[in-house]
């Protein structure tokens, strides 16, 4: 109470004397701010708050605009070549056109997509949902799952904004991570790091038997089991993300409580 | 796998190329639209050379790329029309599109354009009837973004020989918000409101609030609320105005805002009714009379948590069902001036604007590092910070005071530099016309992408064309004798 800043205009000074030697607190005043607009702004302003939405390119970004940042980081190493492969990229297909159809969804969600294999590589950049591309993939080479965990902490922290006295801060990220082998490089402190910086809401999906759910549950507590590789678990798990993206999106209304995942289907299970 | 359905169209397909064909003279603008409806990741490179010689003998027969396999929710199909002209035999296919234009798609498309033959560079023109050698040049990598509806067309090119054209239709739509009425219909609360009246002296209230267009798309209700009147006291008009905005993940929270509003109204409207005159000593007024009125607003708090909490033991359900923020918000003369007195208890605003067209946050809002992090009267700890949070401004050029949920203030923010902005759009609205209520009400529905929230907002303005209470006796130095 008493470290509360008091600053005001000078004529306030003159006025008000007594002001500065209140025991209380006062107001904090924005005209003795420095980026003030000036006054005569104020009459020629639109009828609503700025709107500076995507017109074709890359968006301006409102200092305003919240967004819901979805990191998908899927593991195509060589184990997925063929038919997971294939069906991951069906998958996103899926998720892309479900999610297009939610108008809260294209509004507040963002998403990026970070693949592994020998090394990672975020084959998109955190983009507006309207603005995505269906990425390619291609299924090669091992599974560096550290490298793909350092990416996504790097991106989180370049791409997610927190709020400061200019930006207002993105919602808490979501992403899900699904890999179906065991990691080939160092990967342990990379868990522990992304574990440790509590992130956002991190779901781990350990796809078919090579999948290890204690590596998983290394980086997030909350991890799932897709018991095969079958283009219709995979199909599944990608509805599940759609599913849970879009209950988030509509959750994000202020709340201290954690986000609530839709229900699972019957091919993934909760690991406990 | 199954097999593949036939990649002949069936004579149903056939038709609908035939209409597609007839129309498209008169239906395609041969122009691109001025809006770009497309992000080629890279800019169109300059058309390739074809190799020397030789390549075209060795063009391997027609069949399907292996990195092309087949999928069963998305059939690989063509929708080319062949051109009447016999093909050159090294000129390669017709151009197919992935996924065939049957359907409406939602918002935008990624589009990819496949030729048979391999090494055959595509070339498209989307809103045109047919493509040339000067067409956009396709890589596959970038693949096309649809972003609205559009023709396309396409043709192949081998060693300069080019194919059928390709033509098809894009239909895109757009996702539509949609109001429904709530499954749920306890403890209704309508879906928009508004109020205007006269305050004390020359000061007028304009107030509205919305059910927000997610709330209306969920079926849910307007979390939203606000209340205000008047505490005439012996020396002078006090006048309240209190917002809350009930937490979205608390199901009773359209409750718990409505009852917080009521309570500290009642609260504050008989405490200040009966309060003693404030001294017109500063001195006084700083040592005796101020530390009071926050005693007051604090206690009016505490009141209506208190009711509350009654509230939810009556219904056996936890307090956090009720979670809601808390503003408030007593203004009153002084000596001339105008005294405010703030108490904010999570996010939203309270702005002062002054005459000389400045701006004074008198709340305390709590931000979180991410959005959507924010407290509530509710929130364990609060009720203790409460005295902290008041917060006092006596100026002697007040025009106009705000008090709004997040659902309005997040759309200024930054607030301390952009909420000059919501002055200047609203008080030329509730200045001039006869029904300040009705107008905010309009003017708050504004759309705004990203802005779904329940909003409410309430405005007190002086009305300089009202008559005045009493003059203010001034010094006229012009010229007028």
């Amino acid at each position: 109470m008493t470290s509360q800043l008091i600053s005001w205009k000078v004529r306030d000074l003159m006025t008000f004397p007594f002001l500065s030697q209140l025991g209380i607190t006062f107001a904090l005043s924005a005209a003795a701010m420095s980026d003030i607009p000036p006054p005569e702004t104020a009459a020629t302003e639109v009828a609503a708050p700025e709107n500076s939405s995507s017109d074709g390119g890359a968006p301006e970004l409102d200092a305003s605009m919240r967004r819901l940042p979805v990191y998908l980081v899927l593991d195509c190493s060589g184990s997925m070549t063929g038919e997971p492969i294939e069906a991951v990229r069906q998958g996103m297909k899926t998720l892309l056109s479900e999610l297009k159809s939610d108008p809260q969804a294209l509004e507040t969600v963002w998403m990026s997509v970070i693949t592994f294999d020998s090394g990672a590589n975020q084959v998109m950049p955190l983009t507006e949902l309207l603005m995505v591309k269906e990425p390619s993939f291609e299924a090669r080479g091992t599974t560096a799952l550290g490298a793909a965990l350092r990416l996504l902490l790097d991106q989180i922290n370049q791409e997610v904004r927190k709020t400061t006295s200019t930006q207002k801060g993105d919602w808490k990220p979501l992403i899900f991570l699904m890999t179906d082998g065991e990691p080939t490089d160092q990967w342990e402190d990379a868990a522990d790091a992304v574990k440790a910086a509590r992130v956002g809401n991190f779901i781990a999906c350990a796809a078919g038997s090579q999948a290890n759910e204690a590596t998983l549950k290394r980086m997030t507590d909350v991890v799932v089991r897709l018991n095969d590789l079958q283009p219709d678990a995979l199909k599944q798990f990608f509805k599940w993300v759609s599913a849970s993206v879009a209950t988030t999106s509509m959750n994000i209304a202020k709340s201290d409580a954690p986000v609530g995942l839709p229900a699972l289907p019957p091919e993934i299970v909760i690991v406990p | 796998m199954p097999p593949e359905p036939d990649n002949i169209p069936d004579a149903g397909q056939a038709e609908e190329i035939a209409e597609l064909v007839a129309k498209t003279p008169d239906t395609l603008p041969l122009k691109r639209p001025a809006t770009p409806v497309f992000v080629p990741a890279t800019l169109p490179d300059e058309p390739v050379e074809a190799p020397e010689n030789g390549a075209a003998l060795e063009n391997p027969p027609v069949e399907r790329p292996i990195s092309v396999p087949q999928a069963e929710s998305v059939p690989s199909q063509a929708v080319s029309v062949v051109a009447p002209v016999a093909p050159e035999p090294v000129s390669p296919p017709a151009v197919e599109f992935s996924p065939p234009p049957h359907q409406t798609f939602r918002a935008s498309l990624t589009l990819e354009l496949r030729c048979a033959t391999p090494d055959a560079s595509i070339r498209y023109a989307l809103g045109a009837a047919d493509v040339g050698e000067d067409g956009t040049l396709y890589d596959p990598a970038a693949k096309i973004l649809l972003t609205q509806s559009t023709g396309i067309a396409a043709r192949a090119w081998v060693n300069g020989e080019s194919g059928p054209l390709a033509l098809a239709h894009f239909e895109i739509s757009q996702p539509q918000w949609e109001k429904k009425e709530p499954l749920d219909q306890s403890d209704a609360t309508p879906h928009e409101i508004s109020d205007q009246r006269a305050l004390e002296g020359p000061w007028k209230l304009a107030a509205a609030s919305v059910r927000g267009k997610l709330h209306a798309h969920r079926g849910g209700w307007r979390e939203d609320a606000f209340a205000h009147d008047l505490a005439p006291a012996a020396d002078g008009t006090y006048a309240i105005v209190v917002v809350s905005d009930g937490a979205g993940s608390a199901p009773l929270s359209r409750v718990g805002s409505n009852l917080l509003c009521r309570e500290t109204l009642a609260h504050l409207r008989d405490a200040l009714t009966q309060s003693a005159p404030l001294s017109t000593d500063a001195q006084e007024l700083r040592e005796r009379d101020l530390p009071l009125l926050r005693v007051v607003l604090v206690e009016a708090a505490r009141h209506a948590l208190q009711k509350l909490n009654e509230e939810a033991a009556k219904r056996a359900r936890p307090l956090s069902d009720f979670a809601s923020t808390l503003l408030i918000l007593v203004r009153r003369e002084w000596n001339g001036q105008q005294l405010c007195a703030a108490l904010q208890a999570g996010d939203g605003a309270i702005a002062l604007w002054n005459d000389d067209n400045t701006l004074t946050l008198l709340g305390m809002a709590d931000h979180g590092e991410n959005s959507g992090e924010t407290r509530f009267i509710t929130t364990v700890g609060m009720e203790a910070e409460l005295p902290s949070r008041v917060r006092f401004s006596i100026r002697p050029n007040l025009h106009a005071v705000a008090a709004m949920t997040d659902g309005v203030a997040d759309d200024y923010f930054p607030e301390a530099t952009r909420l000059n902005q919501l002055f200047g759009a609203v008080l030329p609205l509730v200045e001039n016309g006869d029904a300040p209520g009705a107008a905010l009400l309009r003017w708050i529905q504004y759309e705004k992408k990203g802005s779904s929230d329940d909003r409410a907002l309430t405005l007190c303005w002086r009305d300089d064309a009202a008559p005045q209470p009493e003059t203010v006796t001034e010094e006229t130095s012009d010229g007028h004798a």
